[in-house]
């Protein structure tokens, strides 16, 4: 049952069409896990939290940097030096007090992980390098949580969805840990909205997911450049010997 | 065979997969990601994936940022 002041809350999301009571219940009743509260993490929790999700875990060991703000909109001047996930609590409380945040002030770690992936229903991989996006990987494969991804860098956003359930290949047959170049905001810089984008791609894919009113589309990278202002979409094949997903 | 690279028509004269590919276009392979036909062929397999006449092939840059 919503209460009058939810129905009022939420009242333009209830009148799209495919949208009502029982998915606004379902995000109300769900956990999400944000690894990263960066470009990513911040476009994506603030939609999330402004949605009605009942909690979010959102983790980031990182403080932030007066280089921050021109692409992570949930932090303030005042918040340089501060924790950026207690930050991001903070700010966005004050959007939706009636939703649970929890920061996490660590960095992932394959036990941390394990610890957290049973109490959330999905994650969003909002982190910035290739290792960790492969630990998160193994992590989500192992608990049978679907993964949303998003990367961004220079002009270039990235998109996935995972299903630990379906045929599909998973990030670890996408990309070898080899591949890892070190391209990231600090050597190719990135535009604001850029990064914004995959991050709204996670929160939508996980409102669609979580409201049970549409289904990802699982196992595709998508590809945006924004200098041609166009996306791209590649199939992600399972690998036969991966060592993460080849026995499902 | 004629095989289309990131939306450009190219001619080979004879067989070649996705390393001699690259070879050819000079371009590093490290940092970059391919797709034949809109299908990702994973790194270790790029030796082994031959192209075949009216491919549509892309290559594209690894992106983890965030
Ligand atoms: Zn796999």
């Amino acid at each position: 049952m919503l209460t009058k002041e939810m129905y009022q809350r939420y009242s333009r999301q209830l009148l799209v069409e495919q949208f009502d009571e029982t998915a606004q219940q379902r995000l109300h009743n769900a956990s999400v896990l944000i690894i990263g509260a960066g470009g990513l993490g911040c476009a994506a929790a603030q939609y999330l939290a402004g949605s009605g999700v009942g909690h979010l875990l959102i983790m980031d060991h990182d403080n932030v940097d007066l280089s921050n703000l021109q692409r992570q909109p949930l932090y303030r001047e005042a918040d340089v030096g501060k924790n950026k996930a207690e930050s991001a609590a903070r700010q966005l409380l004050t959007l939706n007090s009636e939703i649970r945040i929890s920061p996490l002030v660590y960095q992932a770690t394959p036990a941390l992980l394990e610890a957290l992936m049973p109490v959330v229903d999905i994650i969003l991989d909002c982190t910035d390098n290739l290792p960790t996006r492969l630990m998160i990987n193994e992590a989500a494969y192992y608990f049978d949580k679907p993964l949303f991804i998003g990367a961004a860098s220079g002009n270039l956003a990235q998109f996935i969805a995972l299903s630990p359930r379906q045929r599909h290949g998973c990030y670890a047959c996408l990309y070898s840990p080899d591949q890892h170049t070190g391209n990231n905001c600090l050597t190719q810089g990135i535009l604001g909205p850029v990064v914004a984008i995959a991050g709204n791609y996670q929160a939508l894919a996980a409102l669609y997911y979580l409201s049970n009113i549409n289904t990802p589309e699982w196992g595709q990278l998508h590809v945006f450049d924004g200098m041609k202002m166009q996306w791209s979409q590649y199939a992600i094949p399972k690998r036969a010997n991966c060592s993460i997903c080849g026995d499902r | 065979m004629t095989i289309t690279v990131n939306g450009k028509l190219l001619d080979f004269a004879e067989h070649i997969n996705v390393v001699s590919l690259l070879k050819y276009l000079k371009i590093k392979p490290t940092g970059v990601a391919v797709a034949i036909n809109n299908q990702i062929i994973f790194k270790d397999d790029w030796l082994s994936a031959s192209l075949n006449d009216n491919d549509n092939v892309d290559v594209f840059q690894v992106v983890a940022g965030g």
